[in-house]
């Protein structure tokens, strides 16, 4: 076990911001932590590295940490945009862990890394002069040089442009695994997410409210909070009439074992549509009228009012080929299996 | 529209620049050149503008060493009756400095205790330097103070944070971090504070008419030999100040990060 947190909790100015936190990490994983803004992970990676006073236990490498000062505590951390410091040049930035703590090598150190980064070139530069990418990388170098063993990297894409997201994505994939690190990664993306991590705690209002691998958390969310922060394009009420259940509005009744649950959540990619009804052994098949097609270079999204408004999926050649137009009229099909009840 | 906005907001500017412009302009040009190298000869107008220039020096050096931990707690953490203390801070420049003067005298005078406790170590703040020394400092803390508090304020806390985790110390992290990046703000607090300190008349002269400081001499050659007599004094003043202060501006803006 990397990290351990035991019923954390965090008050400031009489406000309870974390609460009852317990976490386990592993050696090696790549761990994110994912809410929206407000939610707590902020202050939650700011505990673990020693910024503020909580009450409960952490423990790194099987040792608690409560009371280790933040300089001794040795944790790589990449903050929010960047926190290079702007009166240093690149070299000086990166070597700074070095020089604070007195280690040998800095210099070679600083070779291997500004050679394996590919920012030799940078070296002499003022943080300010680099792109949002570059000074990722500086930041992460600067972090890992003094031999971190833990990484925690708060929001790191968010001052980078969304074209260069995927490179850098892949970059820290890399440095984690090369670098043997065990990495906490804070965002508010899901996609994010599910494109980095082993592990994703979704936190909310200072609360965990689900621990779980991406597919885990995607397929099976705990409530309607994480099915919309996850991007569940359909999430339904479960809906009581006349001693039966149904799907919202729509006369589709539902067996008894899901008495005890709320909603319903059908992912996009469970629903097909055609202009003629299917035959098959799909459970239900429904006719609706498209109110919006939302076109992107990738896809499109249609909105089917079918009494519940659904959200489906597309690539834009099967929106072509299928010539839909706003007010048509469609059918959705899906198996009951591919509901999901929460 | 726009244009025209745009040549008023320049004439303002221009108008509010040449007021103070014009009247120094003025009072250098309209000054006896043979007078005032007569003023650089005459050894007590020097020795007097170098005493000035000397205890405002020393007010600003100890304001530093006290006022960089003052500002730098003003402008991190909240405490009770903070706005109070800032307000305290501020009085100096509010109120006449000849009030400063005798508000000064009736703490430093030696018939007050801690004019007594300073006698009693050889130091007496009536009729000598160190009498100049805390009325420039009196009148002048707050322009340092407040310089130093905002640079500090600007300085992003994130970055002492990040300092933390690469393992300085809170202590390492301030002369590291903090301080190098609000240094530029201190400094302008210290050349402004420098520059009021060494022109103060008002709390000086209650305390100490002599040893005579220039704007103390400027005033006595004045009352005894006239206007022709105290002018030279005064336009020396200025060009030194001019100079030097110019000089101090330029180096303090040249290196920004």
């Amino acid at each position: 076990m990397m990290l351990k947190i035991e019923n954390l909790d965090l008050n400031i100015s009489k406000k309870h911001l974390l609460k009852n936190i317990n976490l386990e990490i592993e050696k090696n994983d790549f761990f994110v932590l994912l809410g929206s803004t407000g939610s707590g992970k902020t202050l939650l990676i700011e505990s673990i590295i020693g910024l503020h006073k909580y009450t409960g236990n952490i423990f790194y490498e099987g040792k608690s940490i409560n009371n280790t000062k933040i300089e001794d505590k040795n944790f790589g951390v990449v903050f929010q945009n960047f926190a290079l410091f702007p009166h240093k040049s690149v070299r000086e930035n990166i070597l700074f862990s070095i020089k604070m703590r007195k280690l040998p090598d800095g210099e070679s150190k600083l070779k291997y890394l500004a050679e394996k980064f590919e920012i030799t070139h940078l070296l002499d530069r003022n943080p300010k002069n680099l792109s949002g990418g570059e000074k990722q990388k500086v930041a992460i170098a600067r972090a890992i040089i003094g031999n971190s063993k833990l990484l925690l990297m708060d929001e790191p894409f968010a001052a980078i442009d969304t074209a260069f997201r995927n490179i850098m994505y892949n970059f820290i994939k890399k440095v984690h695994k090369e670098f043997d690190l065990t990495t906490i990664l804070i965002t508010h993306n899901f996609d994010e997410a599910v494109f980095l991590a082993d592990k994703i705690a979704v936190i909310n209002k200072g609360e965990i409210l689900q621990i779980g691998t991406p597919k885990n958390i995607f397929y099976q969310p705990k409530n309607k909070y994480i099915a919309q922060f996850v991007n569940s394009d359909n999430i339904f009420e479960i809906v009581k009439r006349d001693s039966k259940y149904f799907l919202g509005k729509i006369d589709i009744p539902l067996g008894q074992e899901f008495i005890n649950k709320k909603y319903v959540v059908l992912h996009s990619e469970n629903i097909i549509i055609s202009k003629e009804k299917i035959k098959s052994s799909a459970r239900f098949s429904i006719l609706g009228k498209i109110t919006a097609i939302n076109q992107n270079l990738y896809h499109s999204i249609i909105s089917i009012d079918a009494k519940n408004k659904f959200k489906v999926r597309i690539t834009n050649q099967s929106l072509e080929k299928m010539n839909l137009k706003i007010n048509g009229e469609i059918y959705l099909t899906f198996k009951e299996s591919s509901l999901i009840f929460i | 529209m726009k244009k025209l906005i745009y040549l008023i907001l320049i004439i303002l500017s221009i108008t509010l620049f040449l007021f103070i412009f014009i009247p120094l302009f003025k009072m250098i040009i309209s000054a006896n050149p043979k007078l005032i190298t007569d003023a650089l000869a005459d050894k007590e107008i020097v020795s007097a503008i170098l005493l000035s220039f000397k205890c405002a020096l020393i007010a600003t050096t100890i304001a530093l060493i006290a006022g960089i931990p003052l500002s730098f707690y003003l402008a991190r953490y909240d405490f009770p009756f903070k706005s109070l203390v800032e307000a305290v801070l501020d009085i100096p420049v509010m109120i006449p400095h000849t009030a400063v003067g005798i508000a000064l005298l009736t703490v430093f005078g030696s018939r007050f205790f801690l004019g007594k406790l300073f006698n009693s170590i050889g130091i007496d703040f009536v009729g000598t330097e160190f009498g100049i020394i805390i009325g420039m400092m009196y009148v002048s803390l707050s322009y340092l103070i407040n310089h130093a508090k905002s640079g500090f304020k600007n300085v992003d806390p994130k970055l002492e944070k990040a300092a933390r985790t690469l393992g300085a110390s809170s202590l390492k992290t301030f002369f590291y971090v903090t301080l190098p990046l609000a240094k530029n703000d201190i400094l302008s607090g210290a050349i402004m504070m420098w520059a009021r300190g060494l022109s103060e008349f008002g709390a000086v002269v209650i305390l100490a008419y002599h040893p005579m400081t220039a704007p103390v001499l400027i005033l006595e050659r004045f009352q005894s030999y006239g206007l022709n007599y105290s002018k030279p004094i005064a336009v020396l003043l200025i060009l030194i100040c001019i100079v030097l202060f110019t000089l101090l501006r330029w180096v303090n803006n040249r290196k920004k990060y």
